[in-house]
């Protein structure tokens, strides 16, 4: 079954084909009619159009539950996951921060406030050309002047061979090496797999918050002051003084809830200009995740090795590729979307692919569950191993600058503190 | 005044045409407007194609004889005219800012990576204005959203296998994630009405397109060349010592005219922006401007125009009043001499004429988006047949200087008001506000709507409030027969209503009150805004009016003045889009 499964995909890679299509079908973990929230822009507001679907007679409301860039990282995501346990074997770049201290908040020294643990490939934003890769190192020579960091800065269409060997997401979700030796028109390649995840049908739901607390302060019962260590405290000796010598408030006006203590009133989720609750949720028909792998994107990419091109070794290259995104995309949608808080969803059935050939012509459909996703890409990079093309077997393990942990354990301090001045 | 040569106005049904059809996979359409940079491109502009299909011919490889073909093919399709674009509805994605992690040199800061929790990372704002294509939902994975059709192109037989495979190739149209299907075809041209048409006037909307000579501009913009060449260079100089660095050094200096620092940054590529636009309407508006236009038979098509230069701004309510304060100035410019019954309306014997005679008209600030209904100036409407020499003789005094010859700026008094005198000047300028252009209230429309209400010429039999519908039909019918009066075709379709269809126009007439706390028979005041009636003799009761929209058959040349009150300025109409 495999078999013809990998042959289907190196035919289409290498013929006409446009692309290969899912269209999965997800609830929310709650069934159908729960309430999920979908992603909140500037404003409070969500993203929505209208959609002409099957099964409605009018247009209908959508919503974006999950964008195309949020879909991305949640496939790397489960590449990660993959690779961690031992499913799959894809080359990562690692950065490992796990030699560093961990200091408590207010101590003094070169550690980071929390730990970081390692950021790969897959996990930094821009992928192998972030900023966290570009300001670590190997063996103390910085990540890009080594041999193979090198590579990177003059990976093109015309030679993806470097990005195939440490980074091959890169080539499928899309990269851009901007602070690289070519400038603006440095190292770009355009994503080949969109994602994105649609609620239809949507109606508005309205958002109540509020707290009872169980030890019923009151919001008059005294005034707090501030310690020095940004604590609190009843005495107004034991307080921080400010330029005058007069004790310092707790937040605006020393009230129990600076302290995060007392009730708040219950009240419900504002509402817009035009009437919409704001963030309120929504309840929606169904969702749709629609994932497309963009064949003429993957057939851009030419995998020379020694500087000669084979058609053996670019089908063969194409095909991982394609691999690769079928493969995160199931793995992706088995392990459950859990997109944020209340946000939960489901496949409801087997997701079916489609091959969109030449219009005209039929299209063809299969299945895929993880297994046989895994399987598939295991001999898709078995063959282009064959082919003479490289594949990093281990991880290549990169230690962050020191001004990269500096930089970091600022950052974790401007978080703390501004975390505490930010209740209440 | 179409302005569309003969041969775009050939019906098309029985052309053959070269299509490029586009279908949008992810179901989206991300991409920007190029002259409004928060809103979606609908339909996407042939010059976007156009880049896309350049796109794929420089970055996909083949046989020389494949690449030479899809050079000409490119090089063809520039030269051909604008295509026709027909595409399907759409909707818009609201509009959202999204924030983007960079990944210029790092700065401290509190906003935290969801993937990688303890890092931070600073945002950027970004917009990806989306369209959604509104396909009938039983569509079938091969008809296009988007078609671009040539109508008979000459010679592409020779061309049509490479634009194909070049289709094949294209990936996206705008953003990375608007992935495409693209195909050509040679079939029949489409003829519904929504298609959108190259046209040289009156365009609904303009797209960029590629003319001949785009191919080479857009390969020489990239400078892919020199930016390799810079790179290549560079890596040389810094990576080799003596002799062979002096080399390539030198190389440097030559290629890019300055010596080589390690500093310097590469070239830039110049962003690929197309020069040229072209006008677009839809094909129901291009075959409605080819129908012949009818001219108003009672009025000429040339008002004559003055706009206010000093005094209180006034509200087109008071457009009565400024018609009277008109004409008793023109009046009053030639003493007690015997006036032209064409102008003054009323033959020697004070009794009506029924020769064609002149319509005063107040000109208000109405249908546009921020429009009050204040008036800018007062117009003229000449009948048919009046010579020059006698417009010249019976208006000249007043609105030329009798030295210079020049336009004069005469005044005209508010009756019954304490308020300053209004001055108006023949109106020459070489673009004045469109409120005081001609073809503001004469252009060929198939739709007109009122600006002053519509006065009846006669009371309706049936009664308004039992016989709803009864009066409403005899009161279109009295409006069709006020039309053809007015030297106008019987309209289609004729709309009333107190309110008017034109923004900034109040109603037809105020709302009354009762007032309350007096006795005797019921008095009323005004509430609201709203026109005071057309005046009548010996106190009858004033004709009903109201605000009317009007459709023709084809479209009809201004003025359109029509109703009892039209030589005064009321039952004045301006063009309306639909």
């Amino acid at each position: 079954m495999s078999d013809s499964l990998l042959q289907t995909v190196q035919q289409a890679v290498a013929g006409s084909a446009a692309a290969f299509r899912s269209r999965a079908r997800l609830q929310p973990a709650g069934g159908e009619g729960d309430k999920v929230f979908p992603p909140t822009y500037a404003g409070a507001v969500y993203a929505t159009e209208k959609r002409r679907l099957p099964g409605f007679e009018d247009s209908v409301e959508c919503v974006l539950l999950d964008s195309v860039q949020s879909q991305a990282n949640r496939i790397e995501e489960a590449l990660q996951d993959a690779v961690d346990e031992g499913r799959i074997q894809i080359p990562v770049v690692e950065v490992d921060f796990s030699d560093i201290p961990v200091l408590e908040p207010g101590q003094k020294g070169d550690g980071l406030f929390e730990p970081i643990g390692r950021v790969t490939s897959l996990e930094a934003p821009h992928r192998v050309a972030d900023a966290i890769l570009r300001d670590s190192e190997k063996d103390g020579m910085p990540f890009r002047e080594t041999p193979r960091g090198r590579q990177i800065g003059y990976a093109s269409l015309r030679n993806a061979t470097p990005l195939f060997e440490i980074c091959p997401t890169a080539l499928l979700l899309g990269l851009w090496d901007s602070t690289g030796p070519k400038g603006g028109l440095g190292t770009k390649f355009q994503r080949a797999l969109v994602s994105e995840i649609i609620g239809v049908n949507a109606s508005y739901g309205t958002k109540t918050s509020s707290r009872i607390d169980p030890l019923g302060i009151r919001k008059d019962a005294a005034q707090i002051y501030e310690t020095p260590d940004r604590n609190w405290t009843l005495s107004s000796e034991e307080a921080a003084k400010d330029k005058n010598k007069k004790p310092i408030l707790k937040g605006k006006d020393g009230k129990p809830s600076e302290a995060n203590h007392g009730n708040i009133v219950p009240s419900l989720s504002d509402v817009s200009r035009e009437g919409q609750p704001l963030a309120g949720g929504v309840t929606i028909s169904y969702a749709e995740q629609m994932t497309v792998i963009s064949l003429p994107a993957l057939r851009r990419l030419q995998f020379p090795i020694d500087g000669k091109v084979t058609r053996e070794a670019n089908v063969a290259g194409r095909t991982v590729l394609a691999a690769l995104g079928l493969c995160g995309a199931v793995l992706a949608a088995e392990r459950g979307l859990d997109l944020r808080s209340r946000c939960l969803l489901w496949p409801t059935a087997p997701v079916k692919w489609d091959l969109l050939d030449r219009p005209g012509s039929d299209s063809t459909s299969f299945e895929l569950n993880s297994a046989a996703a895994i399987q598939l890409l295991t001999e898709a990079v078995e063959l282009a191993r064959k082919a003479g093309l490289p594949w990093m077997a281990e991880p290549l393990k990169l230690k962050p600058a020191k001004k990269l942990v500096e930089l970091v354990r600022r950052s974790q301090e401007m978080a703390i503190t501004s975390g505490e001045g930010g209740e209440g | 005044m179409s302005g569309i040569s003969g041969a775009e106005a050939v019906t098309v049904e029985t052309q053959t045409s070269l299509k490029i059809h586009l279908r949008f996979i992810t179901d989206r359409c991300v991409a920007t407007r190029v002259d409004a940079r928060e809103q979606p491109e609908w339909p996407p502009h042939p010059g976007r194609l156009y880049m896309a299909l350049v796109a794929a011919h420089f970055e996909t490889d083949g046989s020389d004889a494949e690449k030479a073909a899809e050079q000409q093919a490119l090089e063809w399709l520039a030269t051909l005219p604008s295509p026709r674009i027909v595409s399907v509805d759409h909707e818009e994605r609201s509009a959202v800012t999204c924030y983007v992690p960079v990944n210029d040199a790092l700065q401290p800061n509190s906003a935290m990576l969801q993937s990688a929790p303890g890092m931070s990372r600073s945002r950027q704002s970004r917009a990806f204005p989306t369209v959604i294509p509104q396909r009938l939902f039983d569509a079938q994975e091969w008809v296009p959203d988007v078609s671009y059709e040539w109508p008979h192109p000459a010679g592409y037989e020779t061309h049509l296998a490479a634009l194909d495979r070049l289709c094949g190739e294209v990936i996206r149209i705008g953003h990375s994630s608007s992935l495409v299907m693209a195909w050509t075809e040679v079939g029949a041209t489409s003829s519904s009405d929504d298609v959108w048409e190259p046209s040289g006037s009156s365009a609904g909307m303009t797209c960029r397109i590629a003319v001949a000579g785009e191919f080479e501009r857009l390969r020489n913009a990239c400078r892919a060349d020199r930016i390799d060449l810079f790179a290549l260079l560079k890596a040389e100089i810094e990576s080799t010592k003596g002799k062979a660095q002096t080399v390539a050094k030198e190389r440097f200096a030559e290629v890019f005219g300055e010596p080589f620092k390690s500093s310097l940054r590469p070239p830039e590529p110049t962003p690929a922006s197309l020069g040229v636009w072209q006008g677009y309407r839809r094909s129901r508006d291009v075959r409605e401007a080819a129908r012949p236009v009818w001219s108003n038979s009672y009025f000429e098509r040339d008002l004559l125009i003055l706009t206010q230069q000093e005094g209180p701004v006034l509200n087109v309510e008071r457009a009565l009043g400024m018609t009277q304060a008109l004409r008793a100035a023109i009046l009053a410019s030639h003493g007690r001499k015997q006036m032209p019954a064409w102008l003054t309306g009323h033959e020697e014997d004070g009794s009506p004429t029924t020769a064609p005679h002149a319509a005063f008209l107040a000109l208000p600030y109405a249908g546009y988006e921020h429009a009050d209904g204040h008036l800018m100036g007062l117009a003229i409407a000449m009948p048919k047949g009046i010579p020059v020499q006698e417009r010249g003789r019976w208006l000249g005094p007043l609105l030329l200087d009798p030295n210079t010859g020049e336009a004069a700026t005469p005044k005209l008094k508010l009756w019954g008001t304490d308020l300053p005198d209004w001055t108006v000047q023949l109106e020459d300028r070489p673009s004045p506000p469109l409120t005081l252009q001609n073809e503001s209230w004469t252009k060929p429309s198939t739709t007109w709507a009122s600006v002053t209400p519509v006065v009846l010429d006669r009371f309706p039999k049936s009664s308004r409030a039992d016989e709803r519908q009864a009066w409403h039909s005899e009161v279109v019918g009295i409006i069709k027969l006020a039309c053809t009066r007015a030297g106008l075709p019987e309209p289609l379709e004729v709309d009333i209503d107190t309110t008017a269809w034109h923004r900034g126009v109040p109603r037809a007439s105020a709302k009354t009150r009762p007032i309350r706390g007096r006795s005797g028979p019921t008095e009323t005041a005004p509430l609201g805004d709203g026109f005071p009636p057309l005046p009548t003799k010996q106190s009858r009761p004033a004709k009903p009016q109201l605000h009317v929209w009007l459709r023709f058959d084809r479209p009809v040349a201004g003025p359109v003045i029509i109703g009892a009150g039209r030589f005064m300025g009321y039952g004045l109409c301006k063009p309306i889009t639909h």
